[in-house]
């Protein structure tokens, strides 16, 4: 069961604004899809390594070099708001 | 002559390289297609027809001046609207990028570009292709052709719908759970899942990265052939991308499947599988050991478990792969008073319930404490479905079964139950699991005349054998010739 506190607390990690009327159903439907996610656990999983990408990857290594020059300029066109080269947001400290 | 956008890329090519029809011609066809009958089907987020008309006139104008004309030069193409493109609008279905332009192309575009494609425009899919049903879409929902009060399955329901209805020669989709090929499915045309790591990731928006692949969706086999020799191949861009020898597909067309094993998963014909999809299914197998082929019955005994297993990867990818979009940098941005209350206010208006529910799933098994209980353990099963494939592989060529359970269910069914919705994913979600590679193709309808598809699922890096017996199949049926009366 995830209960309502629960709910508080992972959207604050995940940095969503939940209001509090959805809360209640938020947390009904999320107990029942962990509960149903929890049938993994009548596997015996000992002894088995786990699998992060099917096909095995390996680190890739390349040269630290810029490849498209005019991408800040491109980059910045799409931000909500900008100053300069750089992307403005509400005041930190 | 049929209409232009009736053709298939194969027979397109043909009369371009004739120089019997233009590349205008042909785009103003699918352009005009679209006008007709997309206000009924919502297959489309955005139509670029000036984009389209004024790159088919160069695309005419480089055949004048004796330029190379590929398999894909002048075809108009509908990607998902889930891959990069540059310059025209790219949403993901979600209100959060309803205004994003990306400076750039995702890698499959770039080579669909390069081979002198046309992008007509980008077709609907669920948000952050999140779903089964295109339902989650922000903008719209879009319907099946073959009933318009039927969802056309999900999440690349708008690329099939649009193949289907002739709304583009070509599509492109992407396949987390079955995204390729559940809807192509349900609408009956041809999909394909490449296996993990064959075609590039590179600009094509993430869900959960370690089982996103890009994949064509169209009209024949062929057209599948020639997609697959377009976009598949490494990419330094990603390093997920698979550094292997991609050979040339349209050679396993017109091969003889004599003597192949095809292995049929007992657990893939269980009660919960729909009567006419079992017999349509059962009666294409026994179309396939008519040709050669020897049907042999395999187990993979961990398939019940890996729809568990599923939404507790793919979620947990997911809350990290969509953290990125806050408000600062691109997309929509809400009014607020501090950083934080920036993201916050933002999320919560810009991303839908699915999107949400989502994201606090997977932020909920990767938080402190609960890793191990469910993460980790996902990860374990995810071996252990990986390994029934490999088992049964020493056995079998090739496997085959449904695609989904049941064929197209009514609009808003199960859109208030995402648990009933997850499980309509459970005979595709294993392959991408393991990485495999897995097909869709017309295997008939059931008796209100809605489309039944057969799964054939590969080997790793073996798309050759499903494009063979698919294209076998489809030599010998007609399934794929009939089209949705509109």
């Amino acid at each position: 069961m995830i209960s309502k506190e629960q709910i508080k607390h992972i959207a604050s990690l995940a940095n969503i604004d939940v209001d509090e009327s959805e809360i209640p159903h938020l947390a009904d439907q999320l107990s029942k899809i962990i509960e149903y996610v929890e049938t993994i656990n009548e596997l015996d999983l000992k002894n088995i390594k786990p699998t992060a990408h099917a096909v095995e990857v390996n680190n890739v290594f390349r040269e630290d070099k810029v490849i498209q020059k005019d991408i800040i300029e491109k980059s910045l066109e799409q931000a909500p708001e900008s100053d300069g080269v750089y992307f403005k947001v509400p005041k930190v400290i | 002559m049929p209409h232009l956008y009736e053709l298939t890329i194969h027979e397109a090519h043909q009369k371009i390289k004739n120089k019997e029809i233009s590349a205008r011609e042909l785009t103003q066809s699918v352009l005009d297609r679209i006008n007709s009958l997309d206000p009924q089907i919502q297959a489309f987020i955005t139509v670029c027809p000036n984009q389209a008309l004024a790159r088919a006139k160069t695309v005419d104008e480089n055949i004048a001046k004796g330029g190379k004309i590929t398999p894909l030069t002048g075809i108009p193409l509908a990607p998902k609207d889930i891959y990069l493109t540059k310059n025209i609008k790219t949403t993901c279905g979600s209100h959060i990028l309803y205004n994003y332009i990306p400076p750039y192309n995702s890698a499959v575009i770039e080579k669909c570009l390069a081979q002198g494609a046309i992008i007509v425009g980008k077709t609907n899919l669920d948000e952050f292709a999140m779903g089964s049903s295109t339902e989650s879409s922000h903008f719209k929902p879009t319907k099946n052709p073959w009933s318009l009060d039927c969802i056309p399955g999900g999440s690349s329901g708008g690329s099939a719908a649009a193949v289907a209805t002739d709304m583009c020669i070509t599509s492109l989709g992407t396949d987390t759970g079955g995204s390729i090929r559940q809807p192509a499915a349900l609408c009956s045309i041809v999909g394909l899942k490449p296996t993990y790591g064959r075609v590039s990731r590179y600009g094509t928006i993430a869900f959960a990265s370690s089982l996103d692949q890009m994949g064509p969706m169209t009209k024949d086999v062929e057209d599948t052939a020639i997609m697959l020799n377009a976009i598949a191949g490494h990419d330094e861009r990603d390093s997920t991308s698979i550094d292997c020898k991609v050979p040339d597909y349209t050679k396993a067309l017109g091969k003889k499947i004599k003597g192949l094993k095809i292995g049929v998963p007992k657990e893939f014909f269980t009660d919960a599988i729909e009567k006419d999809v079992n017999q349509n299914v059962r009666a294409a197998l026994t179309e396939l050991e008519k040709l050669g082929a020897k049907i042999i019955e395999i187990s993979l005994p961990n398939t019940k478990h890996a729809v568990a297993t599923y939404y507790i990867i793919a979620p947990a990818e997911a809350s990290a792969n969509l953290a990125r979009y806050d408000g600062v940098r691109f997309g929509l941005r809400e009014k607020a008073s501090s950083l934080k209350e920036l993201y916050q206010n933002t999320k919560a208006k810009g991303f839908g319930n699915e999107v949400k529910r989502r994201i606090l799933i997977g932020t909920f098994v990767l938080s402190s404490g609960y890793y191990d209980d469910y993460y980790l353990k996902a990860q374990k099963t995810r071996t252990i479905i990986r390994n029934d494939f490999l088992n049964a592989y020493k056995k079998v060529d090739v496997i085959a079964g449904p695609v989904s359970p049941t064929t197209a269910f009514k609009l808003g069914e199960k859109i208030d139950d995402p648990l009933q919705m997850y499980l309509s994913d459970i005979l595709t979600l294993s392959t991408n699991l393991a990485g495999l590679p897995g097909m869709s193709i017309p295997c008939g309808f059931d008796n209100k005349n809605l489309p039944i598809g057969l799964q054939l699922i590969g080997k790793p890096f073996d798309e050759e054998t499903l494009i063979k017996v698919a294209h076998a199949y489809e030599q010998n049926t007609d399934w794929h010739k009939i089209k949705p009366q509109i």
